[in-house]
């Protein structure tokens, strides 16, 4: 296609103006300080991180293929004390009329550093919360999905509207702490196959008259990591006429939920290992199952195991990576179901994961994983309405996946 | 079909002794901390008196308008490092722990000469350059 005298002065033109606009926008690969000379201590930086996998089912002769996440992030420096963080994700690659892909805000808040090791987060953000709360890039995680505890038991990315203090105790170097305020759950949202996912609002018009309290203590030692986090929080905030009728205390910790977890890391010469332990307690679970029918469970746990090693570690340093890893989780989503809920020994599973993970950059992962399942039997008594024919139930299951990953 | 035996307790008994021989190695090793000189930037130039390194080989150094912590190690009787202690990755403040530096937000971790030994970050810690004058260390922010 050839382009007249004129269509190639608007051509230079439009090529200038956005060469001009790029300019106070930053795409270094790290950091929003990358450009702080950009326009005074201000700058801005686009950056993000995605993954994609294949995924064969072998128990049911299927295979699925998903661009699992995308996520943009865009930062802003407006000094050298006050940073603004966002991350817009995208699930499933579309989102239109019958799909059921999904765009969310992952976070949006704004830091405020106060001294150096103490700052205050305000907005839509995660908590310190398990350990894929925060650290859920995917290259920075074995296997394609994130692990089956930090997704059934904790909803990681579990972010909710708040304010959090995060500081560090100079007398004990490597002690951290963080405390905030959050909106609460919404307990209409628990079951039994989801946990408390249900129950986040996710800064979509977040009922906040209850609210929670997160905590946690994170400490350092040589090789290890330490974290203990504690939540409480109110998972009803309807008015007092509504809550009485439905059986509900509400209000500030209005129909509790309790969520503990506790983690250990080990990184040295390549060596990687972790363990990992969570429990949620709803002690009004079976009023919740009164109230809305959902088959919320009165507690739910789950435990991890993992190891790995980096094959490249000596040679590269880890610039370049090829990680072999074996994981086990346990989950038990009925760990105690109240009188009105109904158990389903089905969500009480084991899961064995062993695979590799490539880096030939330290921002791109290739990533193979085999996961075996061993789950209880299923309730027969939940199927309300009987199908005229009733596939096979299976006890055990195994799926391959084969995926990529970045992070920039 | 026969019922699978889960061993939730045993697994989380195993888990619980490990992660309590791991705090305890921890506490074990890790019980010094570093000492924060406080000084200001001066004509984007950092001042302290090398008396400073006399005793210990490792400083903090705060300095308002900095932003961030700076690592100051000293390497020999005329050469020093000098780390801003900022995240390469989401510019998060950085802690520093025996042999590395960690990164509370995402996880990086880097060792004490700022290389990444951990992701998600990706690109090293900035150095500041350091040079000595009147039994003083200068270090040189920009």
């Amino acid at each position: 296609m050839s382009l007249n005298k004129k269509g190639r002065f608007l051509l230079i033109l439009l090529l200038m103006i956005a060469s001009n606009s790029f300019a106070q926008i930053l795409t270094h690969e790290d950091s929003i300080s990358a450009g702080l000379n950009v326009k005074g201590n201000r700058a801005t930086a686009i950056s993000g991180y995605g993954e994609a996998y294949y995924e064969q089912d072998f128990r049911n002769k299927l295979a699925t293929a998903r661009l699992r996440r995308t996520i943009l992030f865009i930062g802003h420096r407006f000094n050298n004390h006050i940073t603004f963080f966002s991350e817009m994700e995208m699930e499933d690659a579309v989102v239109s009329g019958g799909s059921k892909g999904e765009i969310s805000m992952e976070q949006c808040f704004v830091k405020f550093d106060l001294v150096p090791g103490m700052y205050i987060n305000a907005g839509l953000f995660t908590p310190r919360m398990g350990v894929m709360n925060e650290n859920h890039l995917p290259n920075t995680f074995y296997g394609n999905e994130r692990p089956v505890l930090e997704t059934m038991v904790i909803p990681s990315t579990w972010r909710e509207l708040g304010v959090s203090l995060y500081g560090t105790f100079p007398q004990i170097p490597g002690l951290n702490y963080s405390i905030g305020i959050f909106n609460g759950l919404q307990a209409s949202g628990f079951t039994l196959d989801n946990g408390i996912a249900g129950g986040r609002q996710e800064g979509f018009k977040a009922s906040a008259r209850n609210k929670a309290i997160v905590g946690s203590l994170l400490y350092y030692a040589g090789p290890f990591r330490f974290q203990a986090s504690g939540y409480a929080g109110g998972s009803n905030g309807a008015d007092d006429k509504i809550s009485s009728y439905a059986g509900l205390s509400t209000g500030f910790m209005g129909t509790p939920v309790y969520v503990g977890d506790v983690n250990v890391q080990y990184r040295n010469k390549g060596w990687f290992g972790k363990a990992q332990i969570t429990q949620i307690s709803i002690p009004d679970a079976d009023r919740i199952n009164a109230a809305f029918a959902n088959n919320c469970p009165g507690r739910i746990s789950g435990a991890l195991g993992e190891i790995g090693y980096d094959f490249l570690n000596k040679k590269y340093n880890g610039e370049k990576q090829l990680h072999a890893f074996g994981r086990y989780e346990f989950i038990n989503m009925n760990g105690k179901m109240p009188e009105t809920g109904i158990e389903n020994p089905y969500f009480t599973q084991q899961h064995f994961f062993a695979g590799l993970s490539y880096l030939p950059v330290r921002g791109v992962v290739i990533k193979a994983d085999y996961q075996y399942i061993i789950n209880g039997s299923f309730n027969q008594s939940l199927i309300i309405n009987p199908p005229p024919y009733q596939l096979p139930f299976y006890q055990n299951r195994s799926f391959f996946k084969l995926g990529m990953a970045y992070s920039f | 079909m026969e019922k699978k035996r889960i061993g939730r307790k045993d697994f989380i008994k195993t888990s619980c002794s490990l992660i309590g021989l791991g705090v305890l190695a921890g506490l074990a090793e890790s019980c010094s901390s570093y000492k924060v000189f406080k000084t200001k930037v001066t004509d984007g130039t950092i001042s302290i008196p090398l008396s400073e390194f006399a005793l210990e080989e490792v400083r903090i150094v705060r300095a308002p308008g900095v932003g961030y912590d700076i690592l100051v190690r000293k390497m020999g009787p005329t050469s020093f490092t000098a780390l801003l202690l900022k995240c390469t990755h989401q510019d998060w403040d950085l802690q520093v722990g025996k042999n590395q530096i960690n990164c509370t937000y995402h996880g990086s971790v880097f060792d004490w000469m700022g290389n990444v030994k951990t992701g998600p970050a990706s690109t090293k810690l900035k150095s500041l350059a350091t040079r000595i004058e009147n039994e003083s260390l200068l270090l040189t922010y920009s």
